[in-house]
């Protein structure tokens, strides 16, 4: 892990290149085992059920938090840190 | 007699060989107290097999005219006090070279007291167990050697002592209504419930009361600090699960929490308080669970918790290990660190990736639990939202510490050390055991649960819970640059009374020139005010005269009266 700062930016799209690897294999999982849901009585139900999986929410979903929550912490970062520690 | 045999006494009185015997046989009497505790615990009946139902054998014994319970061993106590006791062995052993005996005495009794809170059958035990938890939880932190231990410990224990008067109140209160000490008692359709929800409340950290956990953890000595971080929150979850299951207005709270965490993880540099606002954030997320109230949350809150325990207790020995050889705790100044520790880096790795739910850990199953006990207990709010929070929460421990703590930039330079055996011994028991309860079947054995419950290890979640990691992962790296550990420290809402204390305290030497103060920011009406407060005459300095924190106690109990004599 010597020098680590340099393949910051390798390690984030080798990640971010499995992640979506992933989710294209739960797309794939899910289309397979189609029958897997045949309780669903009409076809815009499996539809859904489909798309729900597309989104690929397990991955929108944190992604937002997580932008969300470093922007703020960069955009709050002089205000909540101090250079000396309190009394 | 059954008391005096119980497995919290044991403990206690079994840590008194600690100080007695010579430091040679010392090891083996930090080995058999906790591990008699356990057998003990193991070896009392429990009436019924399901996890749910807490009719259980108890050890009574009678008390202010009540039926006290001291033992209630069901199913979820029991299995908080078997990985007290674990936890205990663990910290115990490790804390064999780098701690005075007199330490790991209190840190014992510590201990002891964890599990005699979750085992307390009513109000009135859980009350003196509690008392006696923040006792020995300040004892522990007053011992500790390392600079601010002592003011931290003062903020620590006043914290501690009003949630427990808190508590006290509200227990009084409802012994007075409802002439009940059953925990079944207890709601928040009155007064008294609110208040022993905000005495327990304030033990979990939770928002607004996240102050006191950042504050006082990190100052601890490396050894107390893996006791403090395993029991004090992990005993308020267990009882709040008990006492308030379902109630939904916990969620709002905790959300927050998870949220200021969140933020703050990014910019702390203090790698052990890094990990305090990783317990912030864990806990949150079991008070989500609780709030949800679904029957499975009954086994998936203390899960994670026990999860968390295993995994954070690992992550402190790590950063307790580091700290006592580089004297240096701000990961702006460490870094590096795996050519020097390749073992504690491994053992720290497999308890970084247990926090993240990775699968084949015992994260994955007891997070898979507690998001599909929010979902069957319909608070859909609670589940997209630990879903969106889900990302950032697994970041501090999962790649923060292990990053910064561990990996190496070019232009930083460390002298090579040699850790002790011990220490990093003691890191293999909670490290094997997130490892050991990925097995479903051991749950089963332990908490008693259904075995539909083992079928969340199915193609589905795996891949749900390495799209989270992956892609957190990613962004973690991507946004790495623009917030790379500054040495500065964080600010948290404790610097509101801290910075009121300060300014009182120097204009308290000084009033004529606060009035001059006075004067130039509101203007010479308020001034007005201010000499008819300030003057040798005024009630208020007199009452300070006569001894300020008297005044203040006088104020406290008053309110305590009248809040009685309204709601009673």
């Amino acid at each position: 892990m010597k020098s680590f700062q340099k393949y910051q930016f390798h390690a984030a799209f080798f990640c971010l290149a499995i992640a979506l690897i992933l989710w294209l294999m739960e797309v794939l999982f899910i289309a397979s085992s189609k029958s897997s849901h045949k309780e669903s009585q009409y076809a815009f139900e499996e539809l859904a059920y489909f798309i729900h999986y597309l989104t690929g929410y397990k991955i929108i979903f944190p992604a937002i938090g997580l932008i969300t929550a470093a922007g703020l912490a960069y955009i709050l970062r002089n205000l909540l840190t101090k250079k000396e520690e309190r009394p | 007699m059954l008391f005096l045999i119980s497995p919290y006494m044991l403990m206690a009185f079994l840590a008194l060989a600690i100080l007695a015997l010579p430091k040679y046989l010392r090891l083996s009497a930090i080995i058999f107290a906790p591990l008699t505790a356990l057998a003990t615990l193991w070896l009392y009946p429990i009436a019924t097999e399901n996890p749910f139902d807490f009719i259980s054998y108890t050890v009574k014994s009678f008390w202010f005219g009540y039926d006290v319970t001291w033992i209630k061993m069901d199913i979820i106590g029991r299995f908080m006090a078997s990985i007290f006791a674990l936890t205990a062995l663990a910290g115990g052993i490790f804390a064999f070279k780098l701690a005075r005996k007199k330490e790991i005495f209190v840190a014992y009794l510590y201990a002891a007291c964890a599990m005699a809170t979750v085992l307390a059958g009513d109000l009135i035990s859980l009350m003196i167990t509690w008392e006696l938890l923040a006792i020995t939880s300040l004892a522990l932190l007053w011992f500790s050697r390392e600079s601010g231990a002592q003011n931290a410990a003062m903020r620590y224990g006043l914290w501690h002592f009003l949630g427990g008067a808190l508590l006290l109140s509200g227990i009084a209160m409802q012994m007075a209504t409802s002439h009940s000490i059953a925990f079944a008692s207890v709601n928040l359709n009155s007064f008294s419930g609110y208040f022993i929800l905000i005495g327990i409340w304030l033990n979990t950290g939770m928002f607004p009361f996240t102050s006191w956990l950042t504050d006082a953890y990190p100052k601890a000595s490396p050894s107390a600090a893996v006791f403090l971080s395993s029991f004090t929150t992990k005993t308020a979850i267990i009882i709040m699960l008990r006492l308030f299951g379902g109630e939904e207005i916990l969620m709002y709270p905790a959300l927050i929490t998870i949220i200021i965490a969140g933020i703050y993880s990014f910019l702390e540099d203090d790698m052990r308080k890094l990990l305090c606002w990783s317990i912030l954030i864990q806990v949150s997320f079991m008070i989500v669970g609780i709030a949800a109230g679904h029957e499975l949350a009954y086994i998936a809150v203390p899960a994670m918790a026990a999860v968390h325990i295993l995994y954070k207790s690992t992550l402190f020995m790590a950063s307790g290990i580091i700290l006592h050889y580089t004297g240096e705790s701000r990961m702006s100044k460490i870094s590096g660190l795996l050519d020097d520790m390749p073992v504690i880096f491994g053992l720290s790795l497999i308890a970084a990736v247990t926090s993240m739910a990775m699968p084949l850990t015992a994260g994955f199953l007891a997070k898979t639990w507690l998001l599909e006990s929010i979902d069957k207990g319909h608070l859909y709010l609670g589940w997209v939202a630990l879903t969106i929070m889900s990302g950032f929460a697994i970041l501090p421990t999962g790649l923060w510490f292990i990053r910064f703590v561990f990996g190496s930039d070019e232009s930083r330079q460390q002298k090579p050390m040699i850790p002790y055996i011990i220490p990093q011994l003691a890191m293999i028991i909670p490290v094997s055991l997130c490892l050991l309860f990925a097995v479903p079947s051991l749950w089963n054995l332990l908490l008693h649960t259904p075995t539909s419950m083992g079928s969340v290890f199915n193609i589905k979640e795996i891949l749900h819970a390495l799209q989270l990691i992956f892609i957190s992962l990613a962004l973690g790296f991507f946004i790495m640059k623009w917030l790379y550990p500054r040495p500065t420290y964080t600010v948290g809402i404790d610097w509101l009374w801290r910075e009121a204390n300060l300014i009182y305290k120097q204009n308290a030497i000084q009033p004529a020139k606060f009035r001059i103060r006075i004067t130039h920011i509101f203007g010479e009406h308020f001034s007005a005010l201010f000499d008819l407060i300030s003057s040798p005459r005024s009630p208020f300095l007199r009452a300070k005269a006569v001894s300020k924190q008297s005044f203040e106690v006088f104020v406290f109990l008053a309110f305590f009266i009248i809040s009685w004599v309204l709601f009673s």
